[in-house]
């Protein structure tokens, strides 16, 4: 039974940095319906000052946060790139540059994310420039990151230089939107992504305001949730809000699970196919039941409830 | 010089393997696929980097089908030929494009080629870790990967872990003995088939049928059971304390208990342990006429499992 009542498919989070979080966020996010996620490679609030931090980071994203997910029935894909904010540590910007197209190509990487501007600095432009370069290198979708300050000229920079560089709008996700971005984004026939935070700045409530607005054909809503004040269940809070307001189930879907299979889907990496299959099933018991992630005495969580006592 | 010549030897040995599996895979992949890998190992064969060489290894996932390749029992042979204790049967496409790439990697030094290999699998994702770990024993130089082997061990990734502890040789052949306790001990920690362990019976030993038995009454005293196969290992070097354990196994109200206590009984070389099984006599029978051995039990209690 999903707690959210009125959700009976499946949801995705575009958007969620699941290296910050617990174990029961990812059952919780499974409850509720999540079947599939992505993870854009971002900063880890500590600024890092070696390669080598990178690239185990990335290899995490790669390797053990993907198994991690998988214990919980979540399909776990990311995005690959450098943060804009360090990105203005150019010293090491240039050997993280160099190592993206090792980590880009391999199963799973969804697009290159998430770049863009943070203080729209020079460098923070330069390689932004660069990193949308090797999406187009490499045909992958780019998951942009909007600034929080100076949010609106910055998302319309952001959108000029994806332009200049020659890649097609489609294939660009234009995150962490709100009602002043929103038309200009969509009229440029870019992705609007738009990311619920508690608190803060995009609530549900407005979301579904905006939805109603917009239509569902080119919004994605995603959680981003990570290390700060964020809520991996802001998916499927805002789908369940979105059809008690009276949103149509068709329109949720899409906003919700359909337009990120679209957007993703064009990097070949993200097929409904790969989360439907059988051997995603769930099975801690017979495939986990050892010193990973569940430690001694506890109940591995199985689909069949029958055997939860 | 020396050095030289191993790796002339390691070269020659590598090239008939590859010749074998492009072969194969050629006559199974479509026209793109065959293209872009053709394509792709000619250029790596003609202006060599390390970079393309990551990207194309990575990128075979992209370009190559997922479907399992089937070798006739007369390839199989072959490759067992080829390498002994090798089998291919199980590979994916892509599986064998990375393996091709991979053999093909211009040794010219063995430290630059240990640079290499370390990078491939310091920056290689779950699939291709698993993928990586599963062919060790074509490698050259195999007794070097043991640091990189041991790293593998080490991981939490179920399916990592398992491409090197099941039906694969290399563990048999080059795991120091402390080593392969640990994976055995592992392996049951991790739920994993310890009758896909190759060479299992085989190095059996005192410390391991100790650690073991202990970590039995370690489960029991919280109120848990272990896995049966557990009692196959141990009962290679009995002692008391698994001589009491079998004793409670032969009075448990569980059916694979008392088989496992038949089955470790009758395969001690402990006269105690002979004593034992000459006295309980609900699966004598069925072991004395082989009606029931290890591996049957093995596969029936994996299935009561599912
Ligand atoms: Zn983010």
């Amino acid at each position: 039974m999903n707690p959210y009542s009125l959700i009976d498919f499946p949801l995705i989070d575009p958007h969620a940095h699941m290296v910050s979080r617990t174990t029961e966020d990812y059952k919780a996010m499974q409850e509720a319906g999540v079947v599939a996620l992505i993870e854009p490679a971002f900063w880890l609030g500590q600024p890092r000052t070696e390669v080598g931090s990178f690239k185990d980071y990335f290899s995490t994203l790669v390797g053990f946060e993907r198994f991690r997910a998988s214990q919980f029935g979540i399909k776990h894909y990311c995005t690959i790139g450098l943060n804009s904010k360090e990105a203005n540590n150019e010293i090491l910007a240039e050997k993280v540059i160099e190592l993206l197209p090792l980590y880009a190509c391999k199963e799973g990487v969804v697009g290159i994310g998430e770049i863009g501007f943070d203080d729209q600095t020079p460098a923070e432009e330069k390689y932004f420039r660069i990193q949308v370069d090797l999406a187009i290198e490499l045909e992958m979708p780019v998951q942009v990151h909007t600034p929080h300050r100076d949010k609106k000229k910055g998302t319309y920079r952001s959108m000029d230089l994806c332009i200049e560089q020659g890649i097609a709008p489609h294939w660009v996700i234009i995150d962490h939107n709100n009602e002043e971005t929103a038309k200009e984004v969509l009229d440029r026939g870019f992705w609007a992504a738009f990311t619920i935070y508690p608190h803060t700045k995009m609530g549900n409530e407005r979301m579904v305001e905006i939805v109603k607005q917009y239509g569902p054909e080119k919004i994605i809503v995603n959680s981003a949730t990570d290390w700060g004040i964020s809520d991996p269940l802001a998916v499927p809070k805002t789908a369940q809000l979105m059809l008690e307001r009276g949103i149509p189930k068709d329109w949720v879907k899409k906003v919700c699970y359909q337009n990120a299979i679209k957007a993703f889907g064009q990097s070949g990496q993200f097929n409904e196919s790969d989360w439907n299959s059988e051997v995603q099933k769930i099975d801690q018991r017979e495939k986990f039941s050892g010193n990973s992630i569940l430690r001694g005495g506890q109940v591995p969580q199985v689909e069949d409830k029958k055997i939860i006592r | 010089m020396l050095s030289m010549s191993s790796i002339e030897l390691e070269k020659n040995r590598l090239i008939k393997i590859d010749a074998f599996l492009f072969e194969k895979l050629l006559s199974t992949c479509t026209p793109k696929a065959k293209d872009w890998l053709v394509k792709k190992t000619e250029t790596l064969n003609q202006d060599f980097h390390k970079n393309s060489f990551f990207l194309a290894y990575s990128a075979s996932f992209r370009f190559l089908g997922k479907d399992e390749v089937i070798f006739s029992n007369e390839e199989l042979e072959t490759a067992n030929n080829l390498c002994s204790f090798w089998n291919p049967q199980g590979m994916k496409q892509f599986e064998i494009a990375r393996l091709i790439l991979f053999l093909r990697y211009p040794i010219t030094d063995k430290i630059d080629y240990f640079e290499t290999i370390n990078k491939l699998f310091g920056i290689a994702d779950m699939g291709e870790l698993a993928g990586l770990y599963r062919s060790l024993i074509l490698y050259p130089f195999p007794e070097d990967f043991q640091f990189i082997v041991a790293d593998g061990l080490r991981s939490n990734i179920k399916v990592v872990f398992e491409s090197i502890a099941l039906n694969n040789y290399y563990p048999s052949l080059y795991l120091n003995e402390g080593q392969w306790n640990q994976m055995i001990l592992k392996s049951i920690f991790n739920g994993s088939p310890l009758n896909k362990i190759i060479q299992l019976d085989q190095r059996a030993n005192p410390t391991l049928s100790r650690q073991l038995s202990d970590y039995a009454n370690e489960r029991w005293a919280a109120g848990r059971t272990v896995n049966p196969e557990l009692w196959r290992v141990a009962a290679a070097y009995t002692d008391n304390q698994l001589l009491e354990q079998y004793k409670r196994l032969f009075s448990s109200v569980n059916e694979f208990e008392r088989k496992a206590a038949a089955l470790a009984c009758a395969t001690s070389k402990s006269e105690d342990a002979i004593a034992l099984f000459n006295i309980n006599l609900e699966y004598k029978k069925e072991i004395e006429t082989q009606k029931l051995n290890w591996l049957d039990f093995s596969n029936e209690w994996y299935q009561s499992l599912l």
